[in-house]
C-alpha cells in the first residue's frame, strides 16, 4: 500500500495543453457525429429515377465546425510548448500551417462534393462527408505528428479514407479502377515507409523523430537506408515522379471534388513530415544523400511533369500531371539547406487556391456539360457559364505563375529564396516548367474564351451549380486575388500570429 | 495620391464591365477612359516637367513597393494610352458579340499598361508586363475571326519565353543582393561587371515585345487575325512596352551593359529595319503591310534608343508617341473598313476614293504621319533619331536613313492599292459617318501637334536624361 502511494508521488503527469488538441478534437467530433447522423442501412448508393438526393444534414454542421476551427487557428498566437501530449504532437507554427490549409481543403470539398453526387445521383452525402472528415482527421494528426508511430496512424487513417473516397461511385469503371490502384499502391508504399520506420527504430532505438539523430550511431548504413525508405513512401504521398504513376489514372477516376480535395490536402501533410525529417536530418552524413535524391527528384517532377501535362487531352489527367510538377517546385523548399518553411507554406496555400479552385470549376463544369471534359470541350465556356470559366482562367492563371494571381507570389517567394542561397539550377529549371506550364494551363484558359464552334458548349442545358458549390469556388478565386495581392497577410501570421 | 486613379479607373471599371449589359458597356468605357484621358492630362500639367512620383510600402521581404512616378520617360506614354484606348472603343462596332466583355478588358488592357508605364519599381514593372497579357490574350482568343486559340497562343508562347528568363534576374537582383536593397529604381546600383548577365534577359524580353527580328514571329498571325481595335492597341501601346522597357530599365538599372551590347543592338535594329521595309513592300494583305510597317518603325525606336545619345534617345522617347499616334490611326483605318466588311487582299482593292472620299483623305494624312512627312509627328522625331545615331553609327544611320525611302514606298503603294486607280472587287461600301471621321481626326490632331511644337513634348524626356547619357 505505502508503495503504491510512495510511486503515486513520484508520478508526474504528462503535460497536455488541451488548447492545442482542440483541432483533432474537432475532426474526431465531426466523424463520430457524422457516422452517427448519416450512416444508413441501404443497398443501393444511387436514387432511384425521378429522386433527387437530398444533400447531407450534417452539412451545415461541418461547414461551421470548419470555419471555427479556421478561426481558432488564424488566431493563433504562438504556443509556449513547442511539443505535447508526451512528446508526441508538435504544436509548432508548420503544424498549424499545415493545419489551417488541410481544413480549408477540407471545407471546399464537402462546400462542393454534394453537387457532384448530385450528378451522379448519388445519395451517401453523409459517408462522403464522414469519410473527408477522417480523412483530415488522419492528415491533422500527421503533420503534428512527432513520432513515428503516430505519423503512421496518421497516415493510413488518412488513406483509408481516401480509398474509399476514390472509389466513391462504384457504378463507374474509372472510378473502381482509382481506387483500387491507389489502394494497391498506396499501401505498398505504406509499407515500405514502415519499414523504414522500423529500421530506424533499429538503428536508433527511438520512434521519436526528433531523437533519431546521425550522430553516434553505430551502423550509419541502417539509419540511411531506413531513411530512404521513410523519405520514398512520402515522395509516393506527394506524387513526386518517379512515385507518380498513380496520380494521372487515380486523380482523373476519382469524383473530381475529391481530386481536388486530395491534390492538395496529401501534399500538405507528407511535405511537412519531410520537412521535419529533412531539418532533423541536417547537412552531414545521411544527409547529403536524401538532399540529392530531393534535388534530383525536384528537376525530374519538374520537366516530366510539366511535359507530360502538355501532351494530355482530359483536362483532369493534364491537372494530375499538373500536380506532379508542383510536387517538384514544392520540393525545392526541401531540397535547399536554409529555412524555408514560409516559402514553401506559401507556396502551398496558392497552390491550395490554385488547384482546389481549378478542381471545383471542371467538377462544375462536367455537371453542366454532363460528360467527362477533354480539353477542347472547354471551348466557348466563358458564353455559356462565365462564372464557372471566368473562375477556372483565373485559376489556371494562378497556376501558371502569371501575376497579379496567387501562384506568382508563390513562386517568387520560392524561387527567390532559393536563389538567395546561390543555388541557381533548381530556379532555373523551375522557370523552365513555368514556360511549359503556361503553354497548357493558358493554352486551356484561352480555349474557354474562344467562339464555341463544337463541344459540350453547343449540348444541352445540364445541371447549374448551386449557390454552395459557388461558395466554394468564390473561396478559392478570393483566396487567389487576397494572396496575389496581401501574400504578407499568411506570411505575418505563419511567422507569429495575425 | 492621383497617380494611382491613373491606373486604378481603368482596372475597376473594367472589373465592374464585366457584368454589365451589352448596351451600357461602350459608353461606359469611353466615358472611363476619357476620364482618364483628363486625369492624365492633369497630371501631366501639374509635373511638367520634372515630374511627380508616389511610394508606399507594400511587400517589402519581396523587395515591391508600390511606386508610381509620372516622369520624361513615362510622360508621353501615359498620356496617349488612354486615349488610344478610347479611340479603339468607340471605334469597336456595336454588333460585336459580348460587347461588354470586349470593353472591358480593353480597359484592362489600358490600366495595366497604364501602371506598367507609371511604375517606379522593378517587381511592379515585371507585374504589369506580365499581367497585360491576360486581357490581351482574352482579346485574341475571344474575337480573332480565324485560328483564334492558335494566335493567342503562338503570342503567349513568345511573349513567355522572353519574360520568364526575366523573371529569374528581377528574382536573382533581388534575392541575392546584386541589385541593392530593394527593387526600387531609384535606389538600384549594379556592379558594371555583374550587369551584363543580368541584362540579357531583360533584353530579350523586351525584343520579343518590341518584336525586332528575328523575333518577331507572333507579329503577322496575331496582327492579322486579331480585331483591327485591338491590334491597334497591341501596335500602337503594347509594343511600347518593349521600347519603353529598354529605354527606362536599359538606361536606369543596366547603363554599363545598355552601352556594352548597344552596337549589337544597333545593327539587329537596323537589320530589322530593312526586313521590315522590303517584306512590307511585297505583301499583299492590308493588315501585312502595317504589321510589317510597324515592325520597321519600332526598329527605328530601337536604333535611336542604341544610340545612347541624348539627342537619338529623346527623338526614339518622341517617336514612341509619334508611332503609336500614327499606327494606332491606321489600324483604325483597317477597322472601318473591316466595319464595311472589304477584304483583306491588295489586290482585290482599288478606287476606294470614289466610295469613301472623306477615308481616302483621313487615311492619306495618317500614312504621312507613319512615314514622317515633315510637319507630322514622326518627322521630327525621326530627324533626332538619325541626328543622335549619325556619331555613332555613320554607315547605319545612312542605311537606316534610306529605309525612310523605302517607308514612302510601301505605305504609299499601300495607299494607291487602296484608294486609287480602277475599281476592285468589292462590295461598295459607304463613306465615314460623322464618329468615324471624328475617331480618325483624333490621331490626325494629335500627329499634327507633335510635328509642329516637338520641343515641348521633348523638354521633359530631355530633363530626365541629363545625368544618364
Amino acid at each position: 500500500m505505502l508503495t503504491i502511494f510512495a510511486n503515486a508521488a513520484s508520478f508526474t503527469p504528462p503535460q497536455i495543453e488541451f488548447y492545442d488538441l482542440i483541432p483533432l478534437a474537432i475532426l474526431g467530433f465531426l466523424v463520430a457525429a457524422t457516422l452517427c447522423l448519416e450512416l444508413k442501412d441501404d443497398d443501393s448508393p444511387v436514387v432511384d429515377d425521378g429522386e433527387v438526393p437530398h444533400r447531407p444534414s450534417v452539412l451545415s454542421l461541418g461547414a461551421i465546425s470548419l470555419v471555427a476551427l479556421l478561426g481558432y487557428y488564424l488566431s493563433y498566437k504562438g504556443s509556449a510548448v513547442g511539443l505535447n501530449f508526451n512528446g508526441m504532437l508538435y504544436s509548432d507554427m508548420l503544424a498549424r500551417g499545415a493545419g489551417v490549409l488541410i481544413t480549408l481543403c477540407a471545407l471546399l470539398a464537402i462546400l462542393a462534393g454534394p453537387d457532384e453526387l448530385e450528378y451522379h445521383r448519388n445519395k451517401r452525402g453523409g459517408e462522403f462527408c464522414a469519410l473527408i472528415f477522417a480523412s483530415s482527421l488522419g492528415m491533422v494528426m500527421m503533420a503534428s505528428a512527432a513520432n513515428t508511430m503516430v505519423i503512421f496512424l496518421g497516415l493510413e487513417l488518412f488513406s483509408i479514407a481516401l480509398y474509399l473516397l476514390c472509389i466513391f461511385f462504384p457504378g463507374r469503371e474509372t472510378s473502381r479502377e482509382s481506387g483500387m490502384k491507389y489502394f494497391i499502391l498506396s499501401s505498398a508504399a505504406s509499407a515500405v515507409m514502415l519499414y523504414g520506420f522500423a529500421l530506424l527504430y533499429g538503428a536508433t532505438g527511438s520512434t521519436w523523430i526528433y531523437e533519431m539523430r546521425a550522430t553516434g550511431l553505430a551502423d550509419t548504413n541502417l539509419y540511411l537506408i531506413g531513411m530512404v525508405l521513410v523519405v520514398c513512401g512520402l515522395l509516393f504521398k506527394l506524387a513526386v515522379a518517379p512515385f507518380h504513376f498513380w496520380a494521372p489514372d487515380v486523380y482523373q477516376g476519382a469524383p473530381t471534388t475529391v481530386t481536388a480535395y486530395m491534390s492538395v490536402a496529401t501534399k500538405v501533410a507528407a511535405l511537412t513530415v519531410l520537412w521535419r525529417i529533412v531539418e532533423l536530418l541536417g547537412q552531414q552524413g545521411p544527409g547529403e544523400v536524401v538532399n540529392l535524391v530531393l534535388i534530383s527528384l525536384s528537376a525530374l517532377s519538374i520537366l516530366l511533369g510539366n511535359f507530360m501535362a502538355l501532351a494530355q487531352k482530359n483536362i483532369k489527367r493534364m491537372l494530375a500531371y499538373s500536380g506532379v510538377a508542383n510536387a517538384g517546385y514544392l520540393l525545392i523548399a526541401p531540397a535547399i539547406w536554409i529555412d524555408m518553411k514560409d516559402a514553401m507554406m506559401l507556396f502551398l496555400a496558392t497552390y491550395l487556391v490554385a488547384n482546389v479552385g481549378a478542381f471545383l470549376a471542371v467538377a462544375q463544369a462536367e455537371a453542366y456539360c454532363g460528360k467527362e471534359l477533354e480539353r477542347e470541350d472547354l471551348r466557348g465556356l466563358f458564353q455559356r457559364q462565365p462564372w464557372i470559366a471566368g473562375s477556372l482562367a483565373l485559376c489556371l492563371v494562378s497556376l501558371t505563375g502569371l501575376p497579379p494571381a496567387a501562384g506568382f507570389m508563390g513562386k517568387f517567394f520560392l524561387f527567390g529564396q532559393a536563389i538567395a542561397t546561390g543555388r541557381l539550377a533548381l530556379p532555373l529549371i523551375g522557370i523552365v516548367g513555368s514556360l511549359l506550364g503556361a503553354a497548357y494551363y493558358i493554352g486551356t484558359a484561352i480555349q474557354l474564351f474562344t467562339a464555341p464552334e463544337e463541344g459540350c458548349a453547343e449540348s444541352q442545358i445540364g445541371q447549374e451549380p448551386s449557390t454552395v458549390s459557388q461558395t466554394a469556388l468564390g473561396i478559392c478565386c478570393a483566396g487567389v486575388v487576397v494572396l496575389g495581392f496581401a501574400p504578407n497577410l499568411f506570411l505575418n501570421w505563419f511567422a507569429g500570429g495575425l | 495620391m492621383l497617380l494611382n486613379l491613373v491606373l486604378a479607373v481603368p482596372i475597376f471599371s473594367g472589373l465592374a464591365a464585366y457584368l454589365m449589359r451589352q448596351s451600357g458597356a461602350k459608353s461606359f468605357a469611353a466615358l472611363i477612359a476619357s476620364v482618364q484621358t483628363l486625369l492624365a492630362i492633369y497630371l501631366g500639367f501639374t509635373g511638367y516637367p520634372q515630374g511627380i512620383s508616389y511610394s508606399v510600402e507594400w511587400l517589402p521581404q519581396f523587395g515591391l513597393y508600390w511606386s508610381l512616378g509620372l516622369d520624361g520617360a513615362n510622360f508621353l506614354l501615359v498620356l496617349l494610352t488612354p486615349v488610344i484606348t478610347w479611340l479603339a472603343i468607340l471605334a469597336t462596332p456595336d454588333d460585336t458579340p459580348k460587347l461588354a466583355s470586349y470593353v472591358a478588358s480593353l480597359l484592362l488592357l489600358d490600366g495595366f499598361l497604364s501602371g506598367l508605364f507609371l511604375s517606379q519599381n522593378l517587381g511592379l514593372f515585371y507585374i504589369f508586363f506580365e499581367a497585360m497579357l491576360l486581357p490581351a490574350l482574352v482579346l485574341i482568343a475571344g474575337w480573332s475571326k480565324v485560328d483564334a486559340g492558335k494566335t493567342a497562343l503562338k503570342f503567349l508562347i513568345y511573349t513567355m519565353v522572353g519574360s520568364l528568363p526575366m523573371l529569374l534576374a528581377v528574382l536573382v537582383l533581388f534575392f541575392t543582393g546584386v541589385g541593392g536593397e530593394s527593387l526600387e529604381f531609384s535606389q538600384m546600383t549594379l556592379d558594371p561587371d555583374k550587369q551584363i548577365f543580368l541584362f540579357y534577359p531583360f533584353l530579350l524580353a523586351f525584343l520579343v515585345k518590341m518584336p525586332i527580328f528575328p523575333l518577331h514571329g507572333w507579329l503577322p498571325t496575331l496582327y492579322k487575325n486579331a480585331p483591327p481595335t485591338v491590334t491597334a492597341v497591341i501596335a500602337a501601346l503594347m509594343s511600347k512596352a518593349g521600347t519603353y522597357g529598354l529605354f527606362k530599365v536599359g538606361l536606369v538599372v543596366f547603363p554599363d551593359a545598355f552601352s556594352e551590347v548597344s552596337s549589337s543592338l544597333a545593327v539587329l535594329a537596323v537589320a530589322s529595319i530593312i526586313y521590315g521595309a522590303l517584306t512590307a513592300l511585297g505583301s499583299d494583305s492590308v493588315r501585312e503591310v502595317l504589321a510589317y510597317s510597324s515592325l520597321s518603325h519600332i526598329a527605328m525606336i530601337a536604333f535611336g534608343l542604341a544610340s545612347l545619345t541624348i539627342n537619338g534617345n529623346a527623338g526614339a522617347s518622341l517617336q514612341m508617341a509619334a508611332h503609336a499616334v500614327a499606327t494606332g490611326g491606321l489600324f483604325l483605318v483597317v477597322a472601318v473598313m473591316d466595319r464595311r466588311h472589304l477584304p483583306d487582299q491588295l489586290r482585290r482593292f482599288g478606287g476606294l476614293s470614289k466610295h469613301c472620299p472623306r477615308l481616302a483623305v483621313l487615311a492619306l494624312f495618317l500614312t504621312l504621319a507613319s512615314l514622317g512627312q515633315p510637319g507630322l509627328g514622326s518627322f521630327p522625331a525621326e530627324l533626332f533619331i538619325l541626328t543622335g545615331t549619325w556619331g555613332r553609327f555613320s554607315v547605319l544611320t545612312v542605311v537606316a536613313a534610306s529605309a525612310i525611302v523605302l517607308a514612302a514606298a510601301y505605305l504609299l503603294r499601300w495607299y494607291q492599292k487602296l484608294f486609287t486607280g480602277p475599281e476592285g472587287t468589292y462590295r461598295k461600301p459607304d463613306d465615314l459617318d460623322s464618329l468615324e471621321s471624328f475617331l480618325l481626326w483624333v490621331p490626325i490632331a494629335l500627329s499634327l501637334v507633335m510635328g509642329f511644337f516637338p520641343s515641348w513634348f521633348m523638354v521633359p524626356v530631355r530633363l530626365w536624361l541629363e545625368g544618364k547619357l
